[in-house]
């Protein structure tokens, strides 16, 4: 059935369209949708009463189960409480290093020279320098106890013309004439 | 058995042009009767189950070429249905939503009895020789009753039909014996409308084969 042409291919799908639309007429009878509905009924009434065995052991069940008196909220805090546990268990058993079955190269040792651990406080070079500090010490505190009672009375304030102790002297200005006859004619 | 009379049955039936009823899919109605079948009312599914019976025993029939076991797959649907009614959340309507079911269940019912299945006569309906807008249709042209051996025809349909794979099989029942939209069967299939053209092509490709004397 090959067509060269497609109207004819075209004519023949709307000719396969109209047989299989001839299908449609194959209906059931008129009574057959209540005789259904009927059997239908007879069926879920037996699923009923199948289920209803089935509910009714469900439900001593769970009556027994509620008769043990087991408080709900006791019950959510034991389980929230072994979660806890078994999360905290999982995390160190993660943490916990595993014995690696891998064969790895046994590590070479190297020998390091042998430090003995010891106060070295103890030994008698060390304590020279903090004896040395501590005499310096003493004898600075020593020679500024003798020198403090002398300074305290003989202290005087210096002249201002003392040795060592210059007083500012303000800049010089070249006078003016004027500042100049001033100076020279004091008396007028 | 190559009657003369059986290769004019598609002149016979020229005249079967008039569009396929609509399928009174009220799905506001649908919705109502839903609703208060999930709130414990039977009669209400009652309803449902007397309003989708013909239209899923077309279904059921046409896939599985055996009214025996239409009847019997259509329980297991409604049933299925009533289970799970309360699950229906209205995403889509409920023909679309019964006709899954339907499908689904139809296929996998195929799978379990293979493809050994062979078309009797007795799985031939033989009522629709009586039906009278079958006799009104197929005698429109030509003015005789039995221009056209209708159990022959009938017959070499249903053996066509088998031949065809399942899933285009479905898509053939769908679109041209129940006279769903591609929208439609694609909703109820869950594929593509592509996929549901390009089986339609192919299906119908395989009837012309199928059916080559009638065709003519």
């Amino acid at each position: 059935m090959n067509h060269q042409n497609p109207k004819d291919a075209m004519s023949d799908f709307e000719n396969i369209q109209r047989l299989m639309r001839l299908k449609r007429f194959e209906q059931p009878g008129e009574g057959f949708t209540e005789q259904f509905l009927k059997e239908f009924h007879q069926r879920q009434r037996s699923e009923m009463l199948q289920q209803s065995s089935l509910h009714l052991m469900w439900e001593r069940t769970a009556t027994w189960w509620n008769n043990l008196l087991v408080p709900k909220w006791s019950l959510a805090t034991a389980a929230a409480a072994v979660c806890v546990m078994s999360v905290w268990l999982l995390k160190n058993e993660k943490t916990t290093p595993t014995i690696s079955t891998v064969d790895t190269p046994v590590p070479t040792i190297i020998e390091k020279p042998f430090i003995p651990k010891m106060d070295l406080s103890e030994l008698p070079m060390a304590n020279t320098a903090d004896r040395n500090n501590k005499a310096v010490e003493e004898s600075l505190l020593r020679k500024h106890l003798e020198i403090r009672p002398v300074l305290e009375g003989k202290i005087q304030p210096l002249p201002a013309s003392a040795e060592g102790f210059q007083a500012p002297i303000p800049e010089k200005k070249n006078p003016t004439a004027q500042q100049r006859k001033s100076v020279e004619v004091p008396g007028k | 058995m190559q009657d003369s009379s059986l290769s004019t049955s598609v002149a016979a039936i020229a005249s079967l042009n008039e569009p396929i009823p609509a399928l009174s899919t009220s799905a506001a109605e649908d919705r109502i009767l839903v609703e208060r079948a999930q709130g414990g009312d039977t009669r209400a599914f009652d309803d449902l189950v007397r309003k989708y019976t013909p239209k899923l025993y077309g279904l059921v029939y046409n896939m599985t070429s055996n009214r025996e076991d239409a009847a019997d797959l259509l329980q297991d649907v409604f049933a299925k249905a009533y289970r799970s009614i309360k699950r229906f959340m209205g995403k889509s309507s409920f023909y679309t939503w019964i006709y899954s079911i339907a499908v689904n269940m139809t296929l996998n019912f195929l799978k379990k009895r293979g493809r050994h299945h062979k078309v009797s006569l007795d799985d031939v309906d033989t009522g629709i020789e009586n039906d009278p807008e079958f006799i009104r249709v197929t005698t429109a042209n030509t003015g005789t009753l039995r221009e056209v051996n209708i159990h022959e025809l009938q017959k070499k349909l249903n053996a066509a039909m088998m031949k065809l794979s399942e899933d285009h099989r479905t898509v053939v029942t769908l679109y041209d014996v129940q006279g769903h939209q591609h929208a439609e069967i694609s909703k109820i299939l869950g594929v593509s409308e592509g996929t549901v053209r390009s089986r339609l092509f192919y299906a119908h490709r395989l009837l012309q084969t199928y059916l080559e004397d009638f065709v003519k």
